[in-house]
């Protein structure tokens, strides 16, 4: 820890209480906004899917139908999992990982009508031996034909929502870059912590801990490099090339080429 | 609900018509994420209360002080998980939440983070559930000390007697022995610990992640706003 870290007074418990009290007010108005967020997005209109898409899955081929797996609702994260994708054919690039890592149990999703999945492009065969190495446990499907392209995760990470009646299946949301920063609750601890996420782009205290925003990023089961082929730097690297894009330049792909491994 | 009883606030369009609708959206969501970010910075405004009080609590490395948690790093995320003493397994929304903690904990060391359960039940206790869920969380009894009482998460008989509890930060009517909380300590470079935030009841909500995937979808959390964890089971009890 840096010495000229500017640190907040320290106080009495009576003083805390007031600050804190004070605090409590915003995040209240805050939650109540992230409430009406959420209470719009189910009533924004739906996009029948017409087209059918093929998947390959653990049991053979899929339709998007068959993803939802008997349930009414379906989210799919497509992660980046390919040849010619940093950490390739070891693992998913970084983010993508991170946000696999902190999928909690699906049973909580699927006693909500609602299935969780991933979509990669990479062979189920190495799918397969991905998972097993990190423990994750959600289904997990190939991508075959132009899914990503049309659903807007060709480029980058991305989240859909659908909704499904009978056989008809319907488009009802989608999300992408630091939208699927909320599914990683990571971040959602470190927003609560005295230091924050410490990174750069933060209004902290002068002279707090900051790097650049991803650069910490890990695989979990690797430790933390310095060098500068480090998944979290590549990941940085990345996405700057596709911001610059206007967010379409690049495959994100292709910014994560060089050397992995 | 009935799908069809859904749809009739629901209408199919076009892609280009959808697309509006999910842009406008959009700015809302992106103005939501610059709120979340300044409300983050104030947090790290809050000023901190030094500890004076030594706690030692019961956990899988003997005892240990609550300087001691924070395991090398100078951040210590406390979880306060709803297990009294003579209860025969964790609450069940905290479980639902403790679904959560193993993902990010690979993650927030990173940061110069530690993170631990602690609750008032019995280490035995503790541990033989651990083992029943399958986490890897370093779960830490405070039985013997004040550490629940002073974070305002267990409530006393005398307290149920009177019919009145402080819980965050509100006096209010008496709700049940244990309730859900998170704190978070600050550790110097010369050893003192310091307060700096706590959180309770839907303030938890954020480290939600099934929820925050649920808030995308058509249906949403499908909750009663009289018991909005009704539906939440152990997940070896769905």
């Amino acid at each position: 820890m840096k010495t000229a870290m500017k640190t907040p007074p320290i106080v009495s418990a009576q003083e805390w209480e007031a600050a804190r009290q004070q605090l409590l007010v915003k995040e209240k108005k805050l939650t109540r906004a992230r409430d009406a967020l959420a209470a719009e997005r189910r009533r924004m209109p739906w996009l029948a899917v017409t087209k059918k898409y093929e998947f390959d899955g653990p049991k053979g081929k899929a339709s998007l139908h068959d993803l939802f797996e008997g349930r009414r609702q379906l989210i799919l994260y497509r992660a980046f999992l390919e040849s010619g994708v940093k950490g390739w054919p070891e693992h998913a690039c970084v983010g993508c990982s991170m946000v696999a890592d902190q999928v909690a149990h699906v049973a909580h999703l699927n006693a909500r009508d609602t299935t969780l999945a991933f979509a990669s492009r990479a062979p189920q065969k190495d799918i397969k031996r991905v998972k097993a190495r990190m423990g994750w446990e959600m289904p997990w499907y190939t991508i075959t034909d132009d899914f990503d392209k049309d659903f807007g995760v060709d480029e980058w990470h991305g989240t859909n929502a659908f909704i499904r009646d009978g056989d008809k299946v319907f488009r009802t949301y989608f999300i992408n870059t630091r939208g699927d920063e909320q599914m990683g609750n990571t971040w959602n601890y470190l927003d609560i912590t005295a230091l924050g996420r410490q990174e750069e782009w933060e209004d902290s205290p002068e002279g707090y801990p900051q790097t650049p925003t991803y650069e910490w990023w890990i695989w979990h089961d690797e430790p933390s490099k310095t060098d500068e082929d480090r998944p979290g730097l590549v990941q940085l690297r990345a996405y700057r090339v596709y911001a610059k894009g206007g967010g379409a330049s690049k495959r994100q792909k292709q910014s994560q080429k060089g050397k992995t491994k | 609900m009935k799908l069809a009883e859904m749809q009739l606030n629901r209408e199919v369009v076009t892609e280009a018509e959808w697309l509006i609708a999910r842009k406008d959206l959009l700015t809302r969501e992106k103005e939501l994420n610059r709120q979340r970010d300044a409300l983050s910075a104030a947090r790290r405004a809050l000023p901190m209360v030094k500890i004076g009080k030594e706690y030692v609590f019961a956990g899988p490395n003997g005892k240990q002080t609550l300087a001691d948690l924070f395991d090398g790093r100078s951040q210590l995320i406390v979880y306060h998980f709803m297990f009294g003493p003579d209860w025969e397994e964790g609450c069940k929304s905290c479980s639902y939440l403790a679904d959560h903690f193993d993902g990010a904990n690979w993650h927030l060391p990173q940061r110069d983070v530690t993170f631990v359960a602690i609750s008032r039940a019995p280490l035995s206790k503790l541990q033989a559930y651990k083992k029943r869920m399958g986490w890897r969380l370093k779960w830490l009894s405070s039985e013997k000390n004040d550490f629940n009482f002073d974070y305002h998460v267990s409530f006393t008989p005398e307290d149920e007697k009177k019919n009145k509890a402080y819980y965050n930060y509100a006096n209010g009517q008496y709700i049940n022995d244990e309730l859900p909380g998170l704190s978070v300590f600050y550790k110097d470079e010369n050893g003192d610990v310091f307060h700096t935030y706590s959180t309770y009841a839907r303030g938890l909500d954020i480290l939600v992640g099934a929820y925050n995937f649920l808030d995308l979808t058509p249906k949403g959390r499908d909750e009663n706003p009289d018991s909005t964890m009704e539906w939440v089971r152990r997940h070896d009890e769905y």
